[in-house]
């Protein structure tokens, strides 16, 4: 008995373990629980950039409003665990769709919507040495936006610096630099996330992170209604 | 207390999201088969959204209008507020006040369980469904936990349907009876609409929602009164019935399942174009959408079993161009002649909008054929708009 719980708990002693790391990374992209940040995205594939407002709460909460341009506005998406709609203007309705759809350019729906990795994903350090650390991150639900990812983090501070992005059978699709470290909400941010087509090397979107700011969001305010 | 209301979302405070536009367009029908435009008519919207989250408390306000302007017809001017409302948040409720319009369904095309709001039914079946619900004035509160939503909804003032005006190309009458047509009025704290909401999203991504809603029967029918010996008269019905209803949609992969079904208690049923029966009336929509790089592709199936109407409909669009959109939708009685074939262009550059839509129908001339009356109305409509 004494020796079951001994691996008891040095079985969830670990699982802590593994979820601290992962939620000491989550740390430098979310600021607090509830916050909003104002994101412009500027693509090689499209000819116009697009910005949004993205209201975030917890790791399953998110609502994003479309700011430009002219020809998207309107097209708010809700994201409910890994329940994904979106609101069309021309018909006048919301509609279901996958985290993985693309939202512009190389960015999925998903990369900005799902800004945690910790509880959605278990992770396993690969290689470590005395500037960098590779983990390899695998989801732990089904509908996430990718199956697997790469992750190199800084030894020292624990920061995400590169991130591969793989299908179920370990194909990399897109490839995350995490980019221009500044000052936001009391931390070093990155403030660019740099994603880059691994089929189509030339093609590439960057995610500017242009403001952040801590907000108490009721949980009310995430349903379809907020869509329109 | 409506134009308080009106005037409400225009003060100003500190807000976390604002966003305004204006909307300037007009839009005509152009029938081919009597070479003639009708229908023609010039649309305001100005729109305006605003929000603020404190500590504790959260607020929204929304003031989006249409005004319609009609040159082809005598009808006035139609100020119709799409959603005045004023919204307020706390943790896990959401309470709203004002104009509003509803979204219960999860499907395209006919929305059935959409009973809560009125329909612009002036060009019938042509109508654009995003175009054709009007709003009513009332109380919706919902409170959220976890997955659970549960929502309350109290209509003070039901509005009603717009029917096609007398001596146009859609008059049910043909100009036989005296038949006025237009908005139906209805009057402010009589008649009350009232039903709740339950909706769960299950951890494996079902939706399910179940509803039961107190409205008056949709579309308006018209009773008939001989008023003296060469005099018939046209009125629209005001019926209030009750409906349960359900709705549900399920994510696989790039894949979208959903269904509707709505059970509507002594209902009138459509009988032929303007005459009806009272009967209870099971009607049920399921369809499938699956999201490809460059379009979205739709297929339904919709059955009323009370008329023994069964409709196969297909929709699709390209999404891959953002300044052009054509789309295409066919729905076709699975049993009869009656089938609809619509294609439609949208162009958009800059603040301008073109949309050219083309709408072919095709139907029998029984009183069971639906499409019977319009099978010589195939008609293109154009929009065009500027929005700043």
């Amino acid at each position: 008995m004494k020796l079951f719980l001994l691996c008891l708990s040095f079985f969830i002693s670990n699982l802590a373990m593994a979820d601290d790391l992962l939620m000491e990374i989550d740390k430098y992209r979310n600021p607090s629980d509830a916050y909003s940040m104002n994101v412009r995205i500027v693509s090689t594939t499209e000819k116009e950039e697009s910005s949004f407002l993205v209201y975030l709460k917890g790791s399953d909460k998110t609502l994003i409003k479309v700011l430009g341009p002219k020809k998207t506005l309107g097209r708010n998406m809700l994201m409910i665990g890994e329940n994904m709609w979106v609101y069309i203007p021309n018909i006048r309705r919301s509609v279901r769709v996958s985290l993985s759809q693309k939202l512009t350019g190389e960015a999925a729906n998903g990369d900005i919507s799902r800004m945690r990795w910790a509880g959605d994903y278990t992770h396993k350090i690969e290689k470590k040495d005395a500037k960098q650390w590779q983990l390899s991150l695998e989801a732990t639900k089904k509908g996430l936006t990718y199956s697997k990812i790469n992750v190199w983090i800084d030894a020292k501070d624990k920061r995400p610096l590169k991130a591969e992005f793989l299908t179920l059978s370990g194909k990399t699709i897109k490839t995350a630099t995490y980019e221009k470290y500044e000052k936001v909400l009391g931390m070093m941010r990155p403030s660019q996330i740099h994603i880059v087509d691994n089929l189509k090397k030339d093609q590439y979107s960057d995610i500017y992170i242009e403001k952040m700011e801590n907000k108490n969001f009721p949980d009310s305010l995430f349903t379809e209604k907020s869509l329109e | 207390m409506i134009f308080i209301l009106l005037l409400l979302p225009l003060l100003s405070w500190s807000q976390d999201f604002s966003q305004k536009n204006f909307t300037v367009g007009a839009r005509s029908s152009y029938f081919l088969n009597a070479d003639d435009w009708d229908n023609t008519f010039l649309y305001y919207n100005p729109e305006y959204t605003d929000e603020t989250f404190g500590d504790s408390v959260g607020i929204r306000r929304k003031f989006k209008l249409r005004v319609f302007d009609y040159v082809s017809s005598n009808e006035k001017v139609i100020i119709d507020p799409l959603d005045v409302s004023m919204e307020f948040f706390t943790n896990q409720n959401s309470f709203q006040i004002g104009f509003l319009r509803y979204q219960f369904s999860e499907t395209f095309g006919l929305q059935l369980l959409d009973v809560a709001n009125p329909r612009d039914y002036s060009e019938f079946i042509f109508n654009d469904l995003a175009w054709s619900k009007r709003s009513v004035f009332g109380l919706n509160d919902t409170y959220k936990w976890n997955d659970f939503q549960m929502q309350f909804i109290l209509t003070l003032w039901p509005n009603g349907d717009r029917l096609p005006y007398a001596g146009s190309a859609f008059d049910p009458t043909g100009g036989q009876i005296d038949y006025e047509g237009g908005v139906v009025n209805r009057p402010w704290f009589k008649d009350l609409e009232y039903g709740t909401r339950l909706k769960y999203l299950f951890q494996n991504g079902l939706d399910l929602s179940f509803l039961y809603y107190h409205h008056f029967s949709r579309p308006t029918f018209q009773d008939f009164k001989i008023v003296d010996s060469t005099h018939i008269k046209a009125e629209p019905t005001s019926e209030l019935v009750d409906s349960l209803g359900t709705s549900g949609s399920y994510v696989f992969e790039e894949w979208v399942l959903r269904a509707d079904v709505l059970y509507t208690f002594d209902d009138l049923v459509q009988k032929s174009l303007i005459a009806y029966k009272r009967q209870n009336h099971f009607q049920a929509l399921s369809g499938v959408d699956r999201n490809f790089e460059k379009f979205i592709l739709g297929v339904q199936s919709q059955s009323d079993f009370t008329e023994r109407r069964h409709f196969f409909g297909l929709r699709s669009e390209y999404t891959y161009l953002g300044w052009w959109k054509p789309s295409v939708m066919f729905f076709k009685n699975l049993q009869r002649d009656d089938q609809w074939f619509q294609v439609k262009n949208t162009f958009l550059k800059d603040q301008w909008g073109l949309s050219i839509t083309y709408d072919n129908i095709h139907g029998g001339t029984s009183e069971s054929d639906l499409f019977g009356f319009y099978r010589n109305q195939d008609r293109l409509l154009v929009d065009t708009s500027f929005t700043y």
